[in-house]
């Protein structure tokens, strides 16, 4: 009798262990699934980034020699209207018709000069430096537009005396182009601010976010905004999201675009803020 | 008025600087290649010339080099479609007077121009004054 109770008791060990051993597989294989399953969503997001450093290197290439070609006739268009205008100063209608004519010349030139900025992703010139500039620069650079729209800029205090590791020049044209594109995003009177994330974690980066109370940005479009030549806007070159993009990366930083819980679209910059990050992250020799 | 060469292979920026400068009553010669405007200007004699930077047999930086060598001091305005600090600062230290970057309006050109031939006309005259001087000086025993 007490052989078989021996036996019972062994065969519910077996079965226990069996049971654990299973349970065990069975919540390990979830956390493979998981695993997998964002693995496969980070090879996707990789994909998809790679494609789009494709297309910005092709976009590179071409860039410079059409510049040339666009400019040179430019160059020869802009010259003739202004002849027109001085010429048709007695027709005023006439007139009106060679100064669009200019103003046109001056449209394609500004494009030409955004499709350079952005191809020539020119090598930054990275250096410490309080935000102090950059967004004193931004603030002064933005007031007419913001008037114009009756728009209204907070800069978080705070801000100003941190410290990031990048070229100034190419900050400020990011925190502009980030700044133009909330101004046209806005309605009249209208709210943007430039203030401290949190998305930093520690003290070897530091976090700038651009936000505003506009419409924002459909969540299907958030992952196209950054694309060149892609805008929801009536105006503009659809380049200005793509050069902030661009900067930000070569400067050994990130950005992301999200959307407000409470409205309005939010871009998300994280900079180092020292030499040694950015060696860390493989930017300097 | 003054004798201007212009030199570029874009027939219609060519074309288009020299009616703007034919207007203000200079006398304009273009050339569409800058080995043939190189050899015109050491043969002839121009007070300005208005290059484009970008050409093929030859570039603007390499025209105003081949001048300097030579000898000729006139005055070179460089007209570029990449108007950026390197290459403004490689034509000006090659010897050019300044850069217009394109497109540029008549205005733009017309006010670079006098300014260099101002600055050309004031040079030549500092020149003569200053050998003036120097005679005088030598004359006195």
């Amino acid at each position: 009798m007490a052989i078989i109770k021996s036996k019972e008791s062994d065969l519910i060990a077996v079965i226990e262990a069996y049971n654990d051993v299973t349970e065990r597989l069975k919540r390990s294989h979830e956390v493979l699934g998981r695993e997998v399953h964002r693995l496969r969503d980070a090879l996707h997001e990789k994909n998809r980034e790679l494609a789009r450093h494709e297309r910005l290197a092709a976009l590179g290439q071409m860039a410079a020699g059409l510049a040339h070609e666009i400019r040179n006739p430019l160059g020869g268009i802009g010259l003739y209207s202004s002849l027109l205008e001085n010429d048709l100063a007695d027709r005023p209608k006439q007139q009106r018709i060679a100064r669009s004519i200019g103003e046109g010349v001056s449209n394609l030139d500004k494009l030409v000069t955004d499709i350079l900025a952005f191809a020539r992703g020119a090598e930054p010139d990275r250096q410490l430096h309080r935000l102090a500039q950059a967004l004193d620069s931004v603030s002064v650079q933005a007031a007419p537009q913001l008037r114009a729209k009756g728009a209204v800029l907070d800069i978080d205090s705070d801000l100003y005396e941190a410290e990031v590791y990048a070229d100034v020049a190419q900050l400020e044209r990011a925190l502009m182009n980030l700044v133009f594109n909330a101004v046209d995003a806005v309605n009249q009177d209208g709210r943007i601010w430039i203030r401290r994330g949190d998305e930093a974690g520690d003290s070897s980066l530091v976090s700038i976010v651009v936000e505003d109370d506009g419409p924002g940005i459909p969540r299907e479009f958030l992952h196209r905004v950054f694309d060149p030549f892609y805008t929801t806007k009536h105006t503009g070159t659809g380049l200005g999201l793509a050069i902030v993009h661009r900067i930000i990366e070569s400067n050994g930083g990130s950005i992301t675009a999200r959307t407000r819980e409470h409205g309005g679209a939010s871009f998300h910059v994280v900079l180092p803020t020292s030499c040694e990050v950015a060696q860390r992250c493989g930017l300097e020799e | 008025m003054a004798r201007i060469c212009v030199v570029d292979d874009s027939d219609i920026l060519r074309e288009s600087v020299a009616e703007s400068l034919t207007r203000e009553d200079h006398r304009v010669t273009m050339f569409d290649d800058p080995v043939e405007a190189l050899a015109s200007v050491k043969r002839v004699g121009f007070d300005l010339i208005v290059s484009d930077l970008k050409m093929p047999r030859m570039d603007g930086v390499q025209l105003v080099r081949e001048l300097r060598a030579s000898g000729c001091e006139t005055p070179v305005i460089m007209m570029t479609a990449f108007a950026t600090v390197s290459t403004a600062v490689e034509a000006m230290k090659a010897g050019a007077y300044d850069y217009l970057q394109k497109p540029f309006d008549t205005a733009a050109l017309t006010v670079l121009v006098e300014r260099a031939l101002e600055h050309d006309r004031l040079s030549r005259e500092n020149e003569a004054l200053r050998k003036s001087v120097e005679d005088f000086t030598n004359r006195v025993p």
